[in-house]
């Protein structure tokens, strides 16, 4: 099926429920002094919300998105939802990005355009990719599984869109978060992949434990960390419903427990969210959840992780053989182990540590996320 | 009449009533997947409605609330290093000539609500079949930071509760030696405080046993096989259930923003625990429910909470809990006052062996019970009256 074009159109009486809804917002106590300690702080919030009531305007944001083509496509049983940038240059270059939880298309607004046309941004018009952005499946504007599906299965469906819908046959995956897993997956079995650009650890071959002893320190690190950090991974991996319930009536409440993340995985400066992101973009984030109603599917991935195992097993260390760039920033929830483990998971050909940078990397380095990604595709074409 | 304390009637305003009605009206429902019959994503969406819909038309708060304040109540201030605590509690004086004193502890997701069934019969067993003499003064307080009881500035634990909880006992109401009864986190209270103040403390009474020896020290022999299964059954268990555990513990604050804000949030994010950890019926989603915990009992549990904004305050004590590390004994240590357990035939959890109790209780009673589970006060009162009276009789 061909893609239909889409605009983005939520109904006012939408977001004045949601905006009445934020404005009876009841604070909760928090322990005196508790900073972030505690999760999302009580004051940074407040100011959030103070700019949701008064400075933030959806409207004005939706006129931004919809500057961009967006368009909806029929696979198997969803409809997927993505943003479509052709590039002019004469090679055909496409480029699948996918964002992860509790991200959206949002992350890659900066990046998206000067990686389809660089001629625009002081680039060579050699280096423009086709650039795709999909939703995940149960995310944003894409359809809703009815049951919690794996991220393997997420990445046979853009699989199908890359290569029946678009007729893409040699396209490169891009991701971080689940979006990392999706594109690894793609890079494994993908029929229409041929490389894959990960900024997060996700996708893992079975049976690789860590050798060495700095490997073995590294897993520890990444199993503290899990355990300091993972509350949300294990509930969402358990009981997703349950914590539908709080977060999807109250829109504050679930703008906290976004923003607790983009607070505790990014790169922060002072401890000070907008040292690095504007309050705009991670609003504009939150009422993509809030409008399509999808907090609720986006934790299933969680559960669908170990519920959907479709698929042939992966045999004991294999690992994926097509070129995979690695983009290392360096603050993460789960940082790359050291390279001599990740060479037994992925065979890779580029390996770029920075200095700066976090989780969402598209939004906080987006100049060094569009250049790594440019390096990578020149040396697949070399 | 207890001198410090002052006496307290629940009352809630009807403004408060009012809101909690249109935001029960405005709910915004999630997805469900399909095929959750069982609850196995979570808290079953049909339940919830049927819960909610129960809630906003039927449910008579001032029924609930005229029920409440059918026991003397009372909150007395403690004040503290930090900061004045207010302790709300149930104080009603057993028949008798010389009642026992009893003091009873709640846990999470629960209030005091949860005794409100057996305070009578305790007190006054003759006015059901049973003997005056066996009456006990009973006291139910609301932990701190839960339900009438005023929430801390900071988090605080256990171990520093039985302090608050023995001078309400001692110094409050005057009682030289006493006797207290607990399950979830009132048995950790509970035990800390037979730890604190064993001297005071004529029995406990558990329906949980969370302390965890010290299992290096010489005191303590080689885990048995039985034990060894039970461990690795309790941490597969665990392995599914605790996400709520996980986040409470580690980022409340996550959570507490939509909790505060919604009562439907509420609702869901309790009631599963209510029916994983009751003797709920599980064929059917919401029929065994229903019947082990009726719907005005529920929403009465739900606005406790609700009306008095104590769901974050109360998720952090699993925050507090294990950063003063209440349960873990140092080597050697040891309950020493006698000590009942009751284990309720819980479908989930796997019962915990004898052994493994009297490595940190001096046990003098252990009963497996025929039915009830977490909430057994709630669940089957007449069992759970029957059995705390039959040990405290013994204990006098």
């Amino acid at each position: 099926m061909s893609p239909t074009p889409f605009k983005i159109e939520i109904p006012q009486a939408k977001i004045n429920h949601i905006m009445e809804r934020v404005r009876q917002f009841e604070w909760p106590d928090a322990p005196v002094n508790g900073g972030w300690a505690y999760g999302a702080n009580l004051e940074t919030m407040k100011t959030f919300v103070e700019h949701w009531l008064h400075g933030y305007d959806w409207y004005r944001e939706q006129e931004i998105m919809n500057r961009l083509p967006h368009f909806k496509a029929r696979v198997r049983d969803l409809d997927i939802h993505f943003i479509h940038l052709r590039s002019n240059a004469p090679k055909r270059r496409p480029l699948i990005i996918t964002h992860g939880w509790p991200g959206s298309f949002v992350e890659f607004m900066n990046v998206m355009e000067p990686l389809a046309y660089p001629q625009k941004y002081a680039g060579s018009a050699s280096d423009a990719f086709d650039v795709i952005i999909p939703s995940l499946p149960g995310y944003g504007f894409s359809g809703k599984p009815k049951n919690p599906i794996s991220p393997r299965t997420v990445a046979t469906y853009f699989d199908e869109l890359m290569t029946k819908n678009l007729g893409y046959t040699d396209y490169i995956a891009q991701g971080g978060d689940w979006g990392s897993v999706v594109s690894g997956w793609l890079a494994y079995e993908g029929k229409g992949c041929r490389a894959a650009h990960l900024n997060m650890f996700g996708w893992r071959s079975p049976g690789v434990e860590p050798e060495t002893a700095e490997e073995k320190k590294a897993a520890q690190h990444a199993e503290m960390l899990f355990n300091l950090e993972g509350g949300y991974f294990r509930q969402q991996s358990t009981k997703p419903l349950t914590l539908s319930y709080p977060l999807m009536d109250s829109p504050v409440g679930m703008a906290a427990w976004i923003i607790e993340k983009f607070h505790g995985w990014s790169d922060i400066e002072n401890n000070q969210l907008l040292s690095v992101y504007t309050k705009d973009q991670l609003l504009t984030n939150v009422m993509i959840y809030l409008v399509t109603r999808t907090f609720g599917t986006s934790t299933w991935l969680y559960r669908g992780l170990f519920e959907d195992l479709s698929g042939a097993p992966v045999p004991p260390k294999t690992r994926i053989e097509k070129p995979v760039a690695i983009a290392r920033f360096p603050k993460d929830l789960i940082p790359f182990p050291p390279r001599s483990i990740m060479e037994r998971h992925v065979n890779i050909t580029r390996w770029t540590e920075f200095k700066k940078g976090g989780h969402f990397a598209a939004m906080e380095r987006p100049q060094d996320f569009i250049e790594d990604v440019r390096a990578f595709g020149r040396e697949l074409d070399a | 009449m207890p001198s410090l304390a002052k006496p307290f009637h629940v009352s809630v305003s009807q403004d408060e009533l009012s809101d909690l009605k249109s935001r029960l009206a405005r709910v915004r429902w999630p997805n469900e997947p399909s095929g959750n019959d069982s609850w196995n994503w979570g808290t079953n969406l049909g339940y919830m409605q049927r819960l909610i819909t129960y809630w906003r038309d039927e449910f008579d708060w001032r029924k609930a609330e005229a029920e409440l304040n059918r026991f003397s109540q009372f909150t007395v201030d403690l004040p503290t290093e930090t900061e004045t605590h207010t302790i709300h509690f149930i104080h009603e004086k057993g028949s008798g000539k010389n009642p026992l004193p009893l003091i009873l502890t709640h846990g999470w997701p629960s209030t005091y609500r949860e005794f409100l069934d057996v305070i009578e019969p305790l007190a006054h067993p003759e006015r059901f079949g049973g003997n005056a003499e066996d009456g006990m003064d009973i006291i139910v307080p609301s932990l701190l930071g839960f339900g009438f009881s005023t929430k801390p500035k900071a988090p605080v634990g256990p171990a520093m509760i039985a302090d608050l909880w023995h001078r309400l006992m001692h110094d409050v109401l005057g009682y030289q030696r006493y006797a207290a009864q607990a399950g979830d986190w009132g048995s950790y209270v509970t035990s800390r405080l037979a730890l604190q103040h064993p001297e005071n403390l004529k029995a406990i009474h558990l329906t949980m046993l969370p302390l965890r020896p010290h299992l290096k020290h010489a005191s303590q022999p080689p885990i048995s096989a039985d034990e060894a299964v039970w461990i690795e059954k309790m941490k597969a268990w665990w392995a599914q259930e605790e996400g709520y555990r996980s986040i409470q513990s580690t980022k409340p604050m996550a959570l507490a923003y939509g909790l505060m804000d919604s009562p439907v949030g509420l609702a869901g994010w309790l009631a599963d625990k209510y029916w994983r950890l009751g003797d709920t019926k599980k064929e059917h989603p919401w029929e065994g429910m229903e019947s082990r915990f009726p719907m005005h009992i529920m929403c009465t549990q739900l606005s406790i909470y609700w009306f008095s904004g104590t769901i974050n305050s109360a998720n952090m004590l699993y925050k507090a809990g294990p950063a003063e590390r209440s349960a873990a004994l140092k080597p050697g240590e040891r309950v020493t006052v006698p000590t009942a357990y009751a284990d309720y035939p819980m479908d989930v959890l796997p019962p915990t062996p004898e052994s493994w109790g009297k490595r940190s209780y001096n046990i003098v009673r252990w009963r497996e019970m025929k039915a009830g589970g977490h909430f057994a006060a709630m669940e089957e009162p007449k069992l759970f009256a029957d059995d705390v009276r039959d040990f405290f009789r013994t204990m006098r």
